[in-house]
């Protein structure tokens, strides 16, 4: 579990035009069949970071830092091009709205099998890939899947839509999963249920899988090791376990704050007080440090630490809060 | 078939339909159907009406009204077809390239486009037939010049709109390639819109030619297209009402079903409530 799958370097990313920084510095590692999260307000950074990295954005570009996947290094020059190669195979997503991820016009069956030439050349038609594409529609519990290989999407409810979503990445069987918010359309119950399915899918076949969600507690259920975003800047790697029982990082101290849960009285769920900063924060002090309630006059005046070395466990604290002892 | 049957509503639009229908095989079989030489002429059997022998009557030099209006309908009908195929095709991929490659290119395009469509179709049509001679085919040139920026704007505008759909980001993150995008992601997805546009263009491209046809830039007299036989009969509609009113009616009725049937599909099409 110590082979480095995809490893982010002081990778910064920024809009093509005003080259304004949305994302900077960001160092972390994620290991071949680990499950890791990343966590983030609305406009953090997080998808902007992912997206990019793997080509799909259109308005931003890597603006530095290295990108390495599976041992290899993207060069900076023609990246988005490199990056999109690794889609369809080694790298797949899962879009964020099952409602309208989903081509209208193509049969559930015909989507699935499009995914599976891509990925492994099998013939689209053929009876082979068909039989593979009703497999992996059962194995993310769809009942019926014969039949359903010859619907529409819109014959299924968001639960079964998010759950062919996945099928189709699933299928091409790549190294590594990208679930983007994969269940925010979705009830709180149902949402449970196909995180749990999705993950529980990705260990059987030893897929590296990255979610990204704003619901720390979701993420904290699921996954080992988690990197924090805020304002654009990396402000922490912490292990799950830790979270609520040592000192951690301010920020996800903050967010662990507001969740109500189990054993916390009314006065421990604190809600974060003013306004979230949008992602483009740069590196000349802390983003959060309007907000965090340990702030000192060294968070506005010093420069971020970076993670260089994408390691594990790391804190972007100027106050040092949240080291590993 | 059946499916267009069930989005029938009213009886104007089985009417419709149905009529539509009968034109079409007209077009196919009219020419095997009919009872004369519809060019052969014959001046001691002009101007005769209506009666058990020549069913519509006879025009002013003795040709059979019906068998013209029979062998006219694969005229009328085809050129209309060709013309669509054509500006259809054409305009769809200048749209969806448009489209795709976006930026100065696309700016570019469909300014061009603007600026064609300014060009008054029947102005163009009269410099064609000054240039290739006043003839069917010159007609028809004419309308595909004038007619294709039409398509290209709005398979312009629906393409840019389901490129931003979110089914598409996730093609890009399987991998799908720009063909396999154009050809299962673009124009499944356009396919309401532009089947619309086809069905009520129908109409409005057969009576462009037809009146092409009557003023005399389209089809020259002796051809049994339906616009020049208006023309040819004009002079007669005093004693001979019978060579006007046929083909004037069949021009009237095909233009109108095919216009119910453009409006049908776009309620029953309309992609703000796609459903299957």
């Amino acid at each position: 579990m110590t082979v480095p799958l995809l490893e982010l370097r002081d990778v910064t990313i920024a809009l093509r035009g005003s080259n304004r920084r949305m994302v900077t510095g960001v160092g972390l590692s994620v290991s071949v069949g680990e499950v890791f999260g990343v966590v983030g307000e609305s406009g953090s950074g997080k998808t902007l970071l992912t997206r990019t990295v793997f080509g799909l954005q259109d308005d931003t570009y890597l603006a530095g830092g290295t990108v390495s996947f599976a041992g290899r290094t993207l060069p900076l020059d023609g990246y988005m091009k490199a990056a999109r190669k690794l889609l369809g195979g080694e790298v797949g997503f899962v879009p964020q709205d099952p409602y309208s991820s989903l081509n209208p016009t193509m049969r559930v069956g015909e989507q699935i099998t499009e995914a599976l030439y891509l990925a492994k050349r099998m013939p689209m038609n053929g009876t082979a890939t068909r039989q593979a594409a009703i497999d992996v529609l059962g194995e993310v519990g769809i009942p019926e899947p014969e039949l359903a290989f010859r619907q529409f999407p819109d014959q299924f409810s968001g639960g079964m839509r998010q759950r062919i979503v996945f099928a189709i990445a699933l299928a091409q069987d790549p190294k590594l999963l990208i679930a983007d918010e994969p269940t925010t359309a979705l009830d709180a119950i149902t949402q449970r249920r196909v995180i749990e399915l999705m993950l529980d899918r990705c260990r059987t076949r030893g897929m590296a899988v990255i979610l990204i969600s704003h619901n720390l507690e979701l993420l904290r259920q699921s996954v080992d090791r988690l990197a924090v975003l805020y304002g654009g800047q990396l402000h922490n790697i912490a292990e799950t376990a830790a979270i609520g029982h040592h000192t951690i990082h301010p920020y996800t101290e903050a967010l662990f704050d507001c969740i109500p849960s189990k054993g916390k009285t009314l006065e421990d769920i604190r809600a974060i007080r003013g306004e979230p900063a949008g992602a483009g924060f740069g590196l000349k002090g802390c983003a959060f440090a309007s907000r965090c309630r340990y702030a000192e006059p060294i968070c506005v005046e010093s420069d971020l630490p970076l993670n260089s070395a994408a390691q594990n466990g790391f804190t972007a604290c100027l106050l040092g809060r949240g080291a590993p002892q | 078939m059946s499916t267009l049957w069930t989005y029938a509503r009213s009886n104007i639009e089985r009417t419709a339909l149905i009529v539509a229908a009968l034109v079409i095989l007209m077009a196919l079989f009219g020419g095997l159907l009919a009872p004369f030489d519809p060019l052969k002429i014959d001046f001691r059997s002009k101007i005769l009406p209506p009666s058990p022998e020549h069913w519509l009557g006879t025009d002013g030099s003795g040709r059979d009204v019906l068998s013209r209006l029979l062998v006219g309908a694969q005229m009328t009908l085809a050129s209309t077809a060709v013309v669509l195929v054509v500006v259809a095709t054409f305009g769809c991929a200048v749209g969806i390239f448009s489209a795709l490659v976006g930026g100065a290119v696309d700016n570019m395009l469909m300014r061009l486009a603007d600026v064609w469509l300014g060009f008054p179709p029947l102005i163009l049509a009269l410099g064609f037939a000054a240039a290739l001679g006043a003839s069917l085919e010159a007609a028809i040139w004419a309308l595909i010049f004038s007619w294709w920026p039409n398509y290209a704007r709005l398979t312009r505008m629906v393409t840019v709109d389901i490129l931003s759909r979110k089914f598409i980001a996730s093609a890009d993150a399987l991998g799908v390639g720009t063909g396999a995008k154009i050809f299962r992601y673009i124009l499944p997805n356009a396919f309401d819109v532009l089947i619309v546009q086809v069905t009520l263009d129908i109409s409005a491209i057969m009576l462009a030619i037809s009146g092409l046809s009557f003023i005399g830039v389209g089809a020259q007299i002796p051809l049994p297209e339906w616009g020049a036989m208006i023309a040819d009969g004009r002079s007669y509609v005093a004693n001979g009402w019978w060579i006007v009113l046929a083909p004037g009616l069949m021009i009237f009725l095909t233009a109108f079903s095919f216009n119910i049937i453009g409006d049908m599909l776009r309620r029953e099409l309309d992609p703000t409530s796609r459903r299957r």
